[in-house]
């Protein structure tokens, strides 16, 4: 280690003069001129943050936001050397920290989640393979691909349904949003606790159509078989054509 | 096409970029830190981007100059983010943008001090031996000074000599420093090391006060850096690439176009007759 303390110690105080404007001991510095930085790294952080997440700046009177903003540039250390992932950083320090705002606002950090997954899943590594084989077409042996590039969120109020500033405590509840990405763009379904078991059955089994149908009518069984196939069969199409079910695999076109 | 001057693509030009024709740029720039571990739409046209024009880039948040360990992973990230995009030139700042174990997201002030030389020289060294090449390192806008016990210049010298990188010349950032800390803008460009310098950087900046001027990257280059970088570029035994940085209030392409053009202008005017073979 070629750097003396001195040095280390002016560097770690003009950065930490960045994040919390508290100005200790630097030397030779020109008047007046370091507020600058500090100017300069907040409204890169604030404008990154305002962009990542504009339904809860919505949310939030401007005094709340600019408290929150203050706060997490103070006290967090942001890890992520990639700026666009900060955002994660800010909806996980509320989430570790803000009692009050949380009381005051008890489905903020839903609404943190669900605008961060929309950043990720936009982002996110390519997970689906080249399928090449895949058929449009539905038979009873039929088996159901899944675009990998999805999530599945549990919330506990309906920030995905409603205006966030009409969503109270009454709404409090389990919901269930499929987030995916598809043709560029990344889409939200809200979903039944029926669809959410549907898609955990659809990845980890290989099940045909008939199979799966089979299996919905067993674990519903104070419901009409036929309108359970009929919803089931409604999900598949509107999935398919929405391009969260990317196709089908048919034995006999494998073979 | 142009010969020498290309553009930094942003997220802001879109897939338009790829259709327009009245940018011709030689190359492009591509900041790993944006574009490192994505897929989707942006991995799409970037991709289409690579497949179009020979591409550089120039990182961010490599902290040469932070007292803390350099990040290897990141390292591993920003080589394998090279090998995907067919990148040979990788550039990034003599500043630090981490400090006591934080990203900050911006470029901060090195102290000019001769321990901070040999720490940055050693880095450097480890970066290039790791990425298997010679990085350029750009001399940034600094608005104060913070312990210096030498002088910019001499700052400057010692690091690319002594580690045997190439140097990024920003003429706009020599022309912001020389006017914030009150220096001749010539004569600090005649004291560097002008055999190293291998890639130049324009771009344009905001005066905030009667004696400050901040490096925003958000207005068109101004005259007086036009001029200087028709001084330095005379004074390089070879032509280099030229790139326009432009990171905010991004206008019409039309409006980049024409600086473009005035860049390859000045360029064909004080390179091509020397270099035609
Ligand atoms: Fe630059």
């Amino acid at each position: 280690m070629y750097l003396s303390n001195y040095t280390e110690t002016q560097q770690n105080n003009f950065a930490s003069f960045c994040n919390t404007n508290i100005l200790k001991p630097i030397d030779g510095l020109t008047d007046n001129r370091i507020h600058h930085y500090r100017r300069l790294i907040y409204n890169i952080i604030d404008d990154s943050l305002r962009s990542a997440y504009p339904l809860t700046e919505d949310l939030l009177q401007e005094n709340e936001w600019k408290y929150l903003v203050d706060d997490f540039v103070a006290k967090h250390k942001s890890q992520s050397p990639q700026i666009w992932q900060m955002p994660y950083e800010f909806y996980q320090f509320v989430d570790e920290n803000e009692f009050e705002l949380k009381a005051k606002y008890p489905h903020l950090i839903d609404l943190f989640l669900f605008e961060w997954k929309e950043i990720e899943l936009y982002m996110m590594e390519d997970k689906n393979d080249e399928q090449s084989n895949l058929s449009i077409e539905i038979y009873n042996h039929s088996q159901v691909v899944v675009n990998r590039e999805y999530e599945i969120l549990q919330l506990s109020f309906p920030v995905h349904l409603k205006p966030s500033n009409t969503v109270s405590l009454e709404d409090k509840g389990v919901y269930y949003v499929l987030m995916f990405r598809a043709n560029d763009k990344v889409q939200f379904f809200d979903l039944s606790p029926f669809f959410v078991w549907l898609i955990y059955k659809i990845e980890n089994n290989n099940y045909s159509i008939e199979q799966l149908i089979k299996k919905s009518e067993e674990s519903n069984k104070n419901i009409n078989c036929k309108v359970i196939k009929e919803s089931f069969l409604k999900f598949i199409y509107t999935m398919h054509s929405k391009g969260f079910i990317l196709g089908f695999e048919n034995e006999s076109e494998i073979k | 096409m142009k010969q020498f001057v290309g553009i930094g693509y942003r997220k802001d030009f879109g897939e338009e970029f790829l259709q327009s024709e009245i940018l011709q740029p030689s190359f492009i720039e591509f900041a790993p830190e944006n574009w490192m571990n994505i897929g989707g739409y942006w991995k799409k046209v970037l991709k289409r981007l690579s497949e179009k024009y020979p591409v550089t880039a120039h990182g961010l948040s490599l902290s040469i100059g932070s007292p803390e360990e350099l990040d290897w992973n990141f390292l591993k990230q920003i080589k394998q983010f090279l090998l995907d995009y067919n990148i040979d030139v990788y550039s990034e700042h003599l500043s630090y943008s981490k400090c006591d174990n934080a990203h900050l997201y911006d470029l901060l002030p090195i102290p000019f001090r001769y321990d901070a030389v040999k720490h940055i020289v050693e880095r450097i060294k480890q970066v290039q031996d790791f990425l298997e090449r010679k990085i350029a390192m750009e001399i940034v806008s600094y608005y104060t000074p913070v312990a210096a016990e030498m002088s910019e210049v001499e700052f400057v010298n010692e690091i690319i000599n002594g580690s045997d990188c190439n140097l990024l010349l920003d003429v706009n950032n020599v022309y912001v420093n020389a006017f914030n800390h009150n220096y001749d803008a010539q004569s600090f460009i005649d004291q560097l090391p002008l055999d190293k310098v291998s890639y130049i950087h324009m771009a344009g900046h905001e005066k905030v006060s009667d004696d400050l001027i901040i490096d925003t990257h958000g207005q068109p280059i101004i005259d007086p850096v036009y001029k200087l970088f028709e001084y330095t570029i005379k004074k390089l035994e070879t032509p280099v690439p030229v790139l326009l940085e432009r990171d905010f209030n991004i206008p019409e392409f039309s409006e980049l176009a024409f600086e473009m053009n005035e860049l390859e202008r000045i360029c064909k005017k004080s390179w091509s007759l020397e270099y035609v073979s």
